[in-house]
Order: structure tokens, then sequence, then C-alpha cells
């Protein structure tokens, strides 16, 4: 039968292929945005929330109810956005995610030595930071008098921070310190 | 017509095979071998080859963040002995954890989860940490599985010692003790 047909089957095998090759590059991503925005939903882009346990443990499997987590979805498209936190005293980790899932920055207590700090996040700008774009690594991190400026590929993504509570009696001092913390469009 | 229909269905496999395959990779994660001695498998969704897509697609796909940098992520669906980790069993997760700044254990199935980390575990003596997992209550450190079904056990090191050298830590222990 495969002698009547060798054109339609090479072509399905291409549509295999092909098929393969779109749900890796595009359906996770996808799946990923949607759970953003239903874990955001009527929280405004560049704004700083603290999530409560129950969207935290859904959206990051390595973390327990005990945890708090902070999340800005930012878009630079009109602007830098300023990311200003503030941590509690212990372990904690400031990532930035692109849209499409990719870690792209990742802090912690111990590198950054200091609990409160700024993030500047733009959109790198140029031909060649475009074409770099396409590997989504960071473009650029340097300091300037607030603290650390990151050019990042992409115009859009998630900053995270994440705070793992060491003590039941600290929360509630923790939570007051990242409720300190802000997202906001920069003139900077 | 018969033409028609056979050339349908043969496009139609193609597209449902290119999609399936793509999708069982990512969820059953079948590009990773489990680690040296052991039933865990070790997870790098943050490298940049091929199987680092699939890896952080099967976060991305279930709408979920990828495990941060610097943490090392493993994952496990068998006990040491080689069977499958079933609700309807009692399991003991025992030994002692590697030298990390944080970690966290979880025990899950397709929408249920239930997990313990280093500030809510109770750390024995000895140094070792012993884990319970049972849909029975269990005195001490408490892990709840699926009711019916099988699971998975995951153990995430945040910012591991271990994972400057890039060796493979020694991971604590997985024991059936009975099913019901």
């Amino acid at each position: 039968m495969m002698n009547r047909y060798p054109f339609w089957f090479f072509t399905s095998v291409v549509l295999a292929v092909l098929a393969h090759v779109y749900y890796v590059l595009f359906v996770p991503s996808r799946s990923f945005n949607h759970a953003i925005d239903l874990a955001l939903a009527d929280k405004p882009v560049n704004s700083f929330v603290l999530l409560d346990p129950a969207t935290h443990m859904k959206l990051m499997p390595f973390t327990t109810a005990s945890h708090l987590v902070g999340i800005c979805k930012f878009d630079t498209t009109a602007g830098n956005i300023r990311v200003g936190a503030k941590m509690p005293e212990g372990f904690w980790n400031f990532a930035v995610y692109s849209l499409r899932g990719k870690q792209v920055y990742a802090i912690n207590d111990k590198q950054a030595d200091t609990n409160a700090f700024s993030v500047l996040l733009s959109k790198s700008e140029g031909v060649i930071g475009q074409a770099l774009g396409l590997g989504e690594d960071v473009l650029d991190v340097s300091t300037d008098d607030l603290g650390w400026r990151i050019a990042l590929p992409d115009a859009q993504g998630l900053a995270i921070l994440w705070f793992a509570v060491p003590d039941p009696l600290l929360r509630a001092k923790a939570i007051e310190d990242m409720q300190q913390s802000r997202c906001a469009k920069s003139d900077g | 017509m018969r033409r028609f229909f056979i050339t349908s269905l043969m496009l139609l496999s193609g597209l449902s095979f290119g999609l399936l395959s793509a999708r069982y990779m990512m969820e059953n994660m079948s590009m990773v071998a489990p680690i040296a001695g052991g039933q865990w498998m070790e997870i790098k969704p943050d490298g940049d080859d091929l199987i680092a897509l699939y890896l952080s697609g099967h976060f991305l796909r279930r709408g979920e963040v990828p495990p941060l940098k610097g943490s090392r992520f493993f994952v496990r669906k068998l006990d040491d002995d080689g069977n499958t980790l079933r609700g309807d069993c009692v399991v003991a997760f025992e030994g002692k954890m590697p030298e990390t700044r944080w970690w966290f254990v979880s025990a899950e199935a397709k929408n249920t989860r239930t997990a313990l980390d280093a500030g809510e575990a109770v750390r024995e003596a000895s140094g070792n940490y012993t884990i319970s997992i049972s849909n029975n209550p269990v005195p001490g450190n408490w892990l709840v599985p699926p009711t019916t079904g099988t699971y998975a056990i995951t153990l995430v090191l945040l910012d591991a010692v271990t994972e400057a050298n890039g060796t493979t830590p020694s991971l604590p222990k997985v024991k059936r003790l009975w099913c019901s």
C-alpha cells in the first residue's frame, strides 16, 4: 500500500515532525502565560503582588504554604520598570523570567549581600540586541546608583521574589517587609 | 473515495503522532536517565541544550514556573526496590539531606501535591530525616500521597553546596513498608 502513497506517507512524516516542533516550542509557553494570567487575574501589569499560598504553590512546584512569593508581571514597552525589593532577613531569591518561561536573571540573599535593593528592567535595544534576544540570555547587567540594571531580550516578563520563612513566628514580619516591595514604571 | 480516506488517515496519523509524542516526552521526562546507584532522576531545565527545552516544557505545560537557577531538582517514581510509588502503600523516605541551604520534598500526583521543607521538618538527633508517606496520619514528618493511583516524589535542593562542583549528592532512600 505504501508504494501507492509514497508522497503522502512522506508528507505525514513531515507533518509529524512539524507538529512535534510546534508543540515543543509554542504550547508550553502558551499554557504558562495562561496560568500567569489566571493567577494575576485582576492585578494590573507593572505592580507587585504577594500571592496567596494556594496560588504560589500551584505556580511554583518547589514551594510550600509557609513560603512567601511576590510577583510582578512587567512590560517595558512603554519605558523601564524598576523593582524595589525589601526582603526579610534569611534565605530569599529574586528571579526574572521571560514570558516564555526562561529564567534570565537570578540573585539570592548571599549574592546580593543586602535585603533592600533595586533592579531596573529595560528592553535591550538595537539590531544586535534583538538578534541576541533569540537566545534569551540576559544581555546586560550593570549597576547604577540605586541598584542593578538588567537589559532583557523580551519586553515582557515576570519578576519573582521568593522567601523561605524559617520560623512561623517570623511570618507576619516577613509579610510586612515584602509588602513594601514595589514594581513600577521608572523615569530612569 | 478510498484513496482520499487513506490519504487523510495518513496525514491525521502524522499530525497526531507529532503532537502526542511531544506531549509524552515532556510529561514523562523520558529523556532523563536515573542517576547512578538509585531511582532518583535529576532534571536540569535551565540548560541550553535541546533536552532542556523538553524539561522546561514539562513545567511550563502545566502552568508552572521552572525551578530556580542554582537549585537542583530530583524526582523519582519508584522506590529503592523498583516498585511503583502507590497511594495505597506506606512509604518511608529516610536519610541525610545533602549539604544545602534549603530543601523541599513533595509527593505529587496529577492534581495533588503535599510538601514539606527544611523549615517544617523535624530532624533526628543523628542528623537524619524520616518522612512517612501515608494516607493515614503518622507521627513526625508526614506527607499525604493520593488516595489511589501512583505518584512521584520530588526533592529540590536550593543553593546546594554540591552544585558548585557538579557532583551527585547522596540522596535519601525510599522504602515501601506495606500496602493496604
